[in-house]
């Protein structure tokens, strides 16, 4: 059987809801992995509970029945390796699909925002999410249980949002909301300020957070498709544009890679990860590149 | 450059579709949502200059292309290289009468040949040659063919169609499919025919330096009258000579000389006589006035048929005026009495051969057309018309009508109107008989008191109803006559018969035809040359340029032949223009589709990782 997390992006998503579907693609991710992602699984000392018949006895400290002649048992917290926060891009511009064929950035973005929040909170991390355009639409602060996932995916679901784009803020807010060092995973069509945003990409680098930006494009943006004279309109902006495919195609590529290029650069100056993600690509690309990063932040 | 379509040039303009296309710059299309429009703003401003000079580039290519295309559908030709091209070359030569004219020991058609040839001689294995004669006879094929025809050719016996063998050259030249089409004139520009031409722009047009010679001719041989009764008058008019010259000139009559006369021009240098022809043989003969042969011997003789028969006996039962005027012929030995032609009103009762006229009685108009019923004579009376008009025709032009009936043909046999009457036949003439649709009475015409009706009467007498026949036609080579009726042979000059059905419609030779009937003469056509091929002055070179508008007009031979090439030596571009059109085309979908040097200045990025 193919492994979800290769499968055709569209494919995936009419098969199920962003949850169950989220979890196909970690499971398919983490059945390709070969290894066991768990990785310093140290446990914390959180209190101690009277004995009760039945506890293991390796969990009794000897030490407080020694001096206190009480039974009690040390009880742990899992340490967790990462706090991490998904900073989602729900403006306007990510409501766009170049062709039926594909997800929207928007919708691609979400499902990937949930399994990354999954495949991290199976690493032990604490993952939050925080979803914005011109404002935060929802900030769910970094836990590591199994049950904040679905949290995370109650808050992907909110219909709010399609403002115009805000990166810097959130980027800024992210980083409030990690606390401690942590690591900041960025999923937006990056139609911002670059330089506010590698501002504020040094800043959250300078407060000693990893910073991965996951650029989502759909096709269409990357290479102008074939059609007659029309004109172009970013609602988002305002900016509206006459132009011919056939004339200004070759031209559009160019400056397309340029500004990827561009992007590329800025980020890796400011210490950000960055890659490119095509939504007819399967989600194990982007998914790979994520979990590359938290491997690298942990 | 020549254009031997040139219409496909108006194609031409379609260039300013591209054109305005080009300039209308931004047309306004659907409205598309896209979110990386800023990607587009800065891609149109940082490219403006490159696609700005892309775009002119193209509307060029596309207006270059749309050029190329009109011209190569124009099929241009135009000088290439050295040598000419390949040629279809109509070469006209002017064989009419005139160009029998002697000039220093040769004929002009002589010399035409001698330019035909020399342009023959310059012909490639790749052109295609014919030759056309002014009787519009076309000969195709290679050199060899064409001189052979040339070797053939002779003067013919008029003037025939100059301008339809130029057209028909013109025709055949520009026919020719990837052939630069040339028309050559060979002629003697004799200005009686080109002054009738338009301009037909042949290529070339070659006449003789050497001004025409002198020409004495016979223009008109006509017997007097029509049917001699055992001795006739010639009359005879010549062309040539000064006033005070005097012209000898003889008649012969079935190849003997039966009569001579002399001709003293007037100042105009035309002359007239009549000369008395004794004991010409019976019935019809051919028969020719002939003077003595100058520079052009074709036009020395002119044909005319011999028509001698005994007076027709008549007798006359048409009223005293038809009486009287019948005892004046008698008396003159113009007709003879006896019954075998009757003058008589039709209601009396009446076989032909009849003079048949109308009753003065209307009452007696259904006897009438009983009796031409009878008779086998198509055509009956019909209303009465009383009003008085002035008759029309030969011999009754001073003739006024008060009564008459209208003539309805009873059968589609062929008849003859000799005089109408407000438009309606007034006498027709058929077989045997000559119809009038009136009595030869005051009460209803003047013609029986007019000084015309004996003559008239002895015209109907001696060449219609006395014996078999009519008189001649007169006509040139090829053209038609129609057959009397009755006729059922043809007989060449040379003693040739035809069946009526098999005899040639259009005679191109001269001299005199017979028309037969069980193998009897019974009428005659005469072909003689048109009377105007006799004056040999010629147009002026100016005249002729400025009537036919040549290309080239000369007087040397090998200077035609060298002009002849001269617009061949313009090859066809078509191929030229169509590999244009394909490099253009290629050029234009490279520069259309290729993503030029934008896509250089910047390398691409990978689509997915870090």
């Amino acid at each position: 059987m193919a492994r979800p997390d290769l499968l055709d992006p569209a494919l995936i998503a009419s098969l199920g809801h962003i949850e169950l579907t989220a979890r196909w693609i970690v499971d398919g991710f983490m059945s390709g992995l070969h290894r066991s992602p768990r990785k310093g699984g140290a446990a914390e000392f959180a209190e101690h509970r009277a004995y009760h018949p039945g506890d293991e006895l390796r969990y009794l400290d000897w030490k407080v029945a020694a001096r206190s002649d009480r039974l009690v048992v040390k009880r742990f917290e899992e340490e967790t390796n990462l706090r991490a926060t998904i900073a989602l891009d729900v403006s306007r511009s990510m409501r766009w699909r170049g062709s039926d064929a594909r997800l929207e950035k928007g919708a691609y973005a979400a499902r990937l925002t949930a399994a990354v929040a999954l495949l991290f909170i199976r690493q032990r991390d604490a993952v939050g999410l925080l979803r914005f355009d011109d404002q935060i639409r929802t900030a769910i602060p970094p836990r590591a249980r199994e049950g904040h996932w679905r949290r995370i995916v109650a808050g992907l679901a909110c219909p709010d949002g399609g403002g115009a784009s805000g990166g810097a803020a959130a980027l800024a807010r992210a980083a409030h909301a990690v606390g401690r060092r942590g690591m900041i995973v960025l999923i937006s069509d990056l139609l911002l300020d670059v330089d506010e945003t590698v501002r504020a990409a040094r800043a959250l680098r300078a407060g000693g957070h990893q910073l991965v930006v996951l650029h989502v494009m759909d096709p269409a943006e990357r290479a102008l498709e074939p059609g007659s004279e029309a004109r172009f309109r970013d609602s988002e902006t305002g900016i509206e544009i006459e132009a011919s495919p056939a004339e200004v195609g070759a031209a559009y590529a160019v400056t397309v890679e340029a500004a990827i290029a561009e992007w590329r650069a800025a980020l890796a100056g400011a210490g950000a990860g960055y890659a490119t993600i095509m939504t007819d690509a399967p989600f194990g690309i982007p998914l790979r590149a994520a979990f590359a990063a938290r491997q690298s932040a942990a | 450059m020549l254009f031997l379509s040139p219409l496909w040039l108006t194609l031409s303009t379609a260039a300013l579709i591209p054109l305005l296309l080009h300039l209308r710059r931004r047309p306004r299309g659907r409205m598309v949502e896209f979110p990386a429009a800023r990607y587009l703003a800065r891609a149109t401003h940082d490219h403006e200059r490159s696609l700005r000079a892309r775009n002119s580039l193209l509307a060029l290519l596309r207006i270059l292309l749309v050029l190329l295309l009109a011209l190569a559908a124009s099929r241009p030709l135009a000088r290439i290289g050295t040598g000419h091209g390949r040629a279809a070359v109509a070469v006209v030569i002017d064989n009419s009468l005139s160009s029998g004219a002697v000039r220093n020991g040769g004929s002009v058609l002589e010399e035409e040949k001698r330019v035909a040839r020399a342009v023959l001689a310059a012909a490639t294995p790749e052109d295609r040659l014919s030759l056309i004669t002014a009787d519009r006879r076309v000969t195709g094929g290679d050199a060899a063919t064409l001189r052979a025809r040339l070797d053939s050719i002779r003067p013919l016996s008029g003037a025939g169609d100059l301008a339809g063998a130029l057209r028909t050259a013109a025709s055949h030249a520009s026919g020719i499919a990837g052939a630069s089409p040339v028309t050559l004139v060979a002629t003697d520009g004799q200005a009686t025919t080109w002054r009738e031409v338009g301009a037909l722009a042949p290529n070339v047009i070659w006449t003789p330096a050497e001004p025409p010679p002198d020409n004495r001719a016979v223009l008109a041989a006509e017997p007097r009258p029509a049917r001699w009764t055992g001795s006739g008058v010639v009359h005879l008019t010549t062309r040539g000579g000064a006033a005070g010259d005097t012209l000898a000139v003889r008649i012969e009559v079935d190849g003997r000389t039966l009569g001579r006369g002399i001709v003293m021009p007037d100042a105009n240098g035309v002359g007239e006589v009549d000369v008395t022809v004794a004991d010409p043989p019976l019935g019809w003969a051919a028969a020719r006035a002939v003077l003595a042969p100058d520079e052009l011997a074709a036009d020395d003789e002119r044909w005319f048929a011999s028509w001698n028969a005994p007076p027709p006996r008549v007798v006359s039962r048409a009223g005293s005026f038809a009486d009287h005027a019948v005892e004046a012929l008698v008396s003159a030995g113009v007709i003879a009495a006896g019954n075998e032609v009757t003058i008589a009103p039709a209601d009396a009762g009446v076989a032909t051969p009849v003079l048949a006229v109308a009753p003065l009685d209307p009452s007696r108009v259904g006897a009438a057309n009983r009796a031409l019923e009878r008779a086998g004579i198509p055509w009956r009376f019909g209303a009465e018309r009383r009003d008085v008009s002035p008759a029309r025709g030969d011999g009754v032009a001073a003739v006024d009508v008060r009564r008459r009936y209208a003539l309805i043909p009873t059968a589609s046999i062929a008849a003859e109107t000799l005089a109408t009457v407000g438009g309606e036949p007034w006498v027709v003439a058929g077989d045997g008989y000559v119809l009038v649709a009136s009595a030869l009475d005051t009460a209803a015409t003047t013609l029986p008191a007019t000084p015309e009706f004996v003559p008239w009467l002895a015209r109907l007498l001696g060449e219609r109803l006395g014996g078999s026949g009519r008189p001649a036609t007169a006509i040139a080579p090829g053209e038609s006559s129609t057959a009397p009726p009755g006729a059922d042979g043809l007989e060449s000059p040379e003693g040739e018969r035809w069946a009526i059905s098999d005899a040639p419609a259009r005679p191109t030779r001269a001299g005199v035809y017979f028309w037969t009937r069980a193998g009897a003469r019974i009428g005659a056509v005469t072909v003689n040359g048109e009377a105007k091929e006799s004056v040999l002055q010629r147009l002026t070179d100016d005249e002729m340029r400025q009537r036919l508008r040549p290309g080239t007009l000369t007087h040397d031979a090998s200077v035609a032949a060298s002009a002849a090439y001269r617009g061949a030596s313009r090859r066809p571009l078509g191929s030229v223009l169509l590999s244009a059109v394909l490099a253009v085309l290629l050029v234009e979908t490279l520069v259309a589709a290729a993503p030029g040097a934008w896509r250089r200045r910047a390398a691409p990025a990978p689509v997915q990782g870090r």
